[in-house]
């Protein structure tokens, strides 16, 4: 564990080194409230930010690689975001901690700072021999509107075969996307199932709302 | 999954591994195939924005199924029926009272402009300004003492 070093009592230690964020293992992460969990973070408690790390990390991975980022860089830019995170907690301008949106959010900022800074690096190169450029774009698909209408429209689909499925199917579900996001462990916790059935019950209500989300559309 | 250089990842894997179900080697390996693969890379990135539109499935799911718990409640409640119906009787006729205090207002403020040779253009913009703030101060004040006279 190599967070920076801070003890739990001084949140507004003066900066040190940039050191690296390792995630507890898996095993190690205790299971505790969330907002238990953050509170503790605010305070600079390095134990609660490897938790909170673990728990999240990933999902901030996976938020990069939907916006197309290559899988080593996104692991390199989660890291990144969560060590911003940490220096904004210890210079005392971090006054709530709300994740792994915030995470999230982070890591979408410094996505796009870099690819800016590609594009500008690009902008220095000679054009290739045809005289063409291709630009990275930074464009966010889910900005136009037509995108956006028809993304509703699918989800609102999801939404419906979703509706079609057992309550505890629907429970496991609700608790393990969307603003719970629960670990699957968690989830076979609350909702008193073995992780593989939890796991098993994901599988098929995932593919189900697969095919709504990226179908067609007729009904 | 032992031939990923040679073989694709199983589509399921890939959905495994962005619902973080895929642990130790079977993971690493994924990651180290979808480095060298653009086809397998895109399926992660297709799987990946299939979990962000799954999270908003499910905030939906959640927030309507609140909607609807709270729905027989506020339907059968007799405490939030009865003002609604006075509420609404009550701002009908202080939407007609405030059209007519506006246009009192506006009708002697011009007059009053006319007299001093000014335009009317001018008098209906200040006129209308000052006529608002006056009638939502009186309104806010007649709502108030209403609350406090009905409890």
């Amino acid at each position: 564990m190599a967070l920076p070093a801070a003890s739990r009592a001084q949140p507004r230690e003066e900066p040190s080194a940039p050191a690296r964020v390792v995630p507890l293992p898996v095993r190690a992460a205790p299971i505790v409230d969330d907002k238990a969990l953050c509170a503790r973070a605010l305070v600079g408690d390095t134990d609660a930010w490897s938790a909170l790390v673990a728990k999240y990390d990933h999902r901030v991975v996976v938020s990069l690689l939907a916006r197309g980022v290559r899988i080593d860089r996104a692991k390199d830019i989660a890291q990144e975001a969560w060590m911003r995170l940490v220096e904004q907690q210890r210079a005392g301008r971090l006054t709530h901690l709300q994740l792994p949106g915030l995470a999230i959010a982070q890591a979408a900022f410094l996505s796009l700072e870099a690819a800016r800074r590609d594009v500008r690096s690009e902008a220095m190169l000679p054009l290739d021999g045809d005289g063409v450029r291709i630009a990275i774009d930074l464009v966010d698909p889910a900005a136009d509107a037509e995108a956006r209408l028809l993304t509703t429209e699918r989800i609102e689909r999801a939404e419906k075969v979703l509706s079609g499925f057992a309550p505890n199917a629907r429970a496991v579900f609700r608790l393990a996307y969307g603003g719970d996001g629960l670990s699957h462990a968690d989830v076979a916790k609350k909702v008193g199932l073995s992780l593989q059935r939890v796991r098993q019950i994901l599988c098929e209500v995932r593919k189900e709302l697969k095919d709504a989300l990226e179908g067609e559309g007729h009904e | 999954m032992s031939d990923l250089r040679d073989l694709h990842v199983a589509p399921a894997d890939l959905a495994l591994y962005v619902m973080g179900a895929l642990e130790g080697d079977r993971g690493d390996a994924v990651e180290a195939h979808v480095m060298a693969c653009d086809a397998c890379a895109q399926g992660l990135a297709r799987e990946a924005r299939l979990e962000a539109a799954f999270d908003e499935v499910a905030r939906r799911a959640v927030a309507h199924a609140d909607v609807r718990r709270l729905l027989p409640s506020i339907a059968t409640s007799r405490v939030t029926r009865r003002p609604t119906r006075r509420n609404g009787r009550f701002m009908g006729g202080v939407a007609g009272a405030l059209a007519a205090a506006a246009a009192i207002v506006l009708m002697f403020a011009e007059t009053s402009l006319a007299d001093q040779g000014g335009s009317t253009a001018q008098v209906r913009a200040g006129a209308y300004d000052g006529a608002v703030g006056d009638i939502s101060g009186a309104l806010i004040g007649e709502v108030r003492s209403e609350k406090l006279d009905g409890g």
